[in-house]
């Protein structure tokens, strides 16, 4: 009797955890992704001024986001995303609709809570970093080779191209980042409250005119369109690309 | 002779009700075994594992069906052309023309894709990508005027009447009536056998990152300029569109073929038509590049016969436009450079492929 009163007990906490863990209410949290040049919204293929007064347009602008999470004001850490996201700007904002809209990246199932950080790495982070497309399945998009360049052994953490003309000079550029040198996580403090069955959203803007400086100290594009190796440079570019990100 | 007469009725309508079968169970199929097995698939060496599909998984018999579809000319309005009139094995699934011909002798105006390690793709199908995914990809063809010029109702009336194409249907995918033939059921069978259609584990690439042999000092210089890993050679840039392992992209460029002063100067407007962004304009698909040599000619409408002009083109020929890609835009290479890279090239080669006899006509 004793010994069918313990299954009993066992198969009753069993499945009131299941229920607990299961019942745990959840939301949804959006970011928002803006792409700007300065105070305009970014669109592809659209001149801009550049410092010098250059004009410049961008073809391409993509990234990898790792390691997401947030904070609660506890202090407990919260992951959004076991992998990464890839975030592609050159497919969606070629209308001034879209880029005013902004990319949204989505992360669902989020402990509804009160949070007070929002952090993630730009690029693949090195435990990742370290494999090659050949070990993810072809969901991910870190199978896919067009972002992994052999030479380096990386991924290629952002890809930045475009164009940029003086009127005398015209000057394409291709600025690709990797190397795990140049992984960092950037944090935000900010204030996230998650709600059961809602979206909250959270709006970045990713200033395009950051990326290389500003008015008193930036890249001369003219002298360096590319940077594929040079990782003083790319660690230059990745500290300004970490700048160009507000939240 | 008047005795005979209930005879000759009862034969005449036997044999009407044969021409026009409506009894109950003419169609059905359920006497047939259903045992879906999967596919002995052997994934080349160095190659990601292949994408789950869930809505169409691989089975022996979804594979064996979409063979025998894929080499049928029944798919065709005079069943004179197949799939396979256009994508033939021994030119790694391509024809070895510019532009293909049609049913009607009318010439597309793009060349014809190679099939090989087409499963590793992701982001679209043909130049274009305008296809999502190989199921409505294989739906295409069919009914494009300049290619089988059939209609899918009437092909799988076809299959309907088909002395084995019925029993086939039901032992890949388990449908208990030649009622339930679709043509969605007859695509999926066609991209279940494309996506057996894998190459490069045994090129001298694979073999020399296994370290089964070594590169002589032309293909190596030749993979160091292909990926830019030595700074004291010049980039050719190759690996920026062409990546590894695939040595193919799911991505969509403009190699700088044409120039174009506007975005709206493109005569083919290529991934632009499809996604209606102007910088997608002139870009197509970078292919594979395993078994590059059976796919001349080459780009999207084969304007170049051999290798040697396709890097003539990226050093000396390449074209301005707004969204020309950054990476082909400087080349420069010597012509033993050229010739290093094309070393290199050589060693993307495996047509072990062909050795493998489901991909061939089982007619």
């Amino acid at each position: 009797m004793g010994k069918w009163f313990l299954v009993l007990i066992s198969v009753a906490v069993f499945f009131s955890s299941c229920s607990e863990k299961e019942d745990k209410p959840v939301g949804t949290l959006e970011l928002v992704i803006k792409g700007r040049f300065g105070q305009n919204p970014l669109v592809m293929g659209q001149e801009y001024d550049f410092f010098d007064g250059s004009k410049i347009y961008f073809t391409k602008s993509e990234f990898f986001l790792s390691r997401i999470k947030l904070r609660t004001a506890t202090g407990k850490i919260v992951p959004l995303s076991s992998s990464v996201r890839f975030v592609n700007l050159q497919d969606h904002h070629f209308t001034l609709q879209n880029a005013e809209n902004g990319l949204s990246v989505i992360f669902d199932k989020i402990e509804v809570g009160e949070y007070d950080r929002f952090s993630f790495g730009i690029g693949v982070p090195p435990e990742l970093n370290n494999k090659t497309p050949s070990d993810f399945p072809t969901s991910s998009p870190l199978s896919d080779g067009i972002h992994y360049w052999s030479g380096w052994d990386s991924y290629i953490f952002s890809k930045t191209e475009g164009s940029i003309s003086d009127g005398t000079r015209q000057e394409l550029f291709a600025y690709h980042s990797g190397f795990n040198d140049v992984y960092e996580e950037s944090n935000f403090n900010k204030q996230i409250i998650i709600e059961e069955g809602k979206t909250t959203k959270l709006m970045m803007e990713f200033d395009h005119r950051a990326l290389f400086g500003d008015l008193s100290n930036y890249i001369n594009i003219y002298n360096d369109p590319v940077i594929h190796e040079g990782k003083d440079f790319m660690a230059v570019f990745m500290t300004y690309f970490r700048s160009a990100l507000k939240i | 002779m008047r005795s005979l007469r209930p005879l000759t009725i009862g034969l005449f309508l036997s044999l009407a009700s044969c021409e026009n079968d409506n009894s109950p169970g003419a169609d059905d199929l359920s006497s047939i075994p259903y045992q879906p097995k999967s596919y002995p698939l052997v994934v080349p060496r160095n190659l990601p594992p292949l994408p789950d599909v869930p809505d169409n998984p691989m089975s022996y018999d979804g594979v064996q069906l979409g063979r025998h579809l894929f080499y049928d000319p029944i798919l065709s309005s005079d069943s004179s052309q197949s799939c396979a009139s256009c994508h033939k094995p021994e030119f790694a699934f391509t024809d070895g023309l510019a532009f293909s011909k049609g049913v009607t002798g009318q010439f597309g105006n793009r060349s014809s894709m190679s099939l090989l390690n087409i499963a590793y793709l992701t982001k679209g199908y043909f130049w274009d990508g305008r296809s999502p995914t190989l199921e409505t990809q294989a739906l295409e063809p069919v009914e494009n005027p300049i290619e089988l010029h059939e209609m899918w109702p009437n092909v799988v009336e076809k299959f309907k009447k088909h002395p084995t194409y019925p029993a086939m249907f039901r032992k890949a995918f388990g449908i208990n009536s030649k009622t339930e033939i679709t043509k969605e059921l007859a695509a999926k069978a066609i991209a279940q056998f494309e996506r057996i259609l894998l190459t490069g584990g045994n090129s001298l690439y694979v073999r020399q990152l296994n370290k089964e042999i070594f590169f002589d000092g032309d293909q190596q210089e030749g993979m160091e300029m292909y990926f830019n890993s030595d700074p004291s050679l010049p980039d050719a840039q190759c690996g920026h569109c062409h990546a590894a392992p695939t040595f193919a992209s799911s991505d969509y460029f403009n190699n700088g073929l044409d120039k174009a002063v506007s975005l709206d100067d493109f005569k083919d407007k290529g991934r632009g038509a499809v996604t209606g962004n102007p910088l997608d304009m002139g870009r197509f698909k970078a292919t594979g590049l395993f078994n590059w040599h059976l796919t001349a000619p080459y780009m999207h409408d084969g304007r170049f016969k051999t290798i040697e002009e396709v890097m003539d083109h990226y050093v000396n020929h390449v074209q301005s436009a707004p969204n020309l890609d950054p990476n082909v835009a400087k080349l420069v290479l010597t012509t033993r450079q050229k010739n290093k890279v094309i070393a290199f090239l050589k060693t993307l080669i495996d047509t072990s492929y062909l050795q493998n006899p489901d991909i061939f006509s089982p007619f």
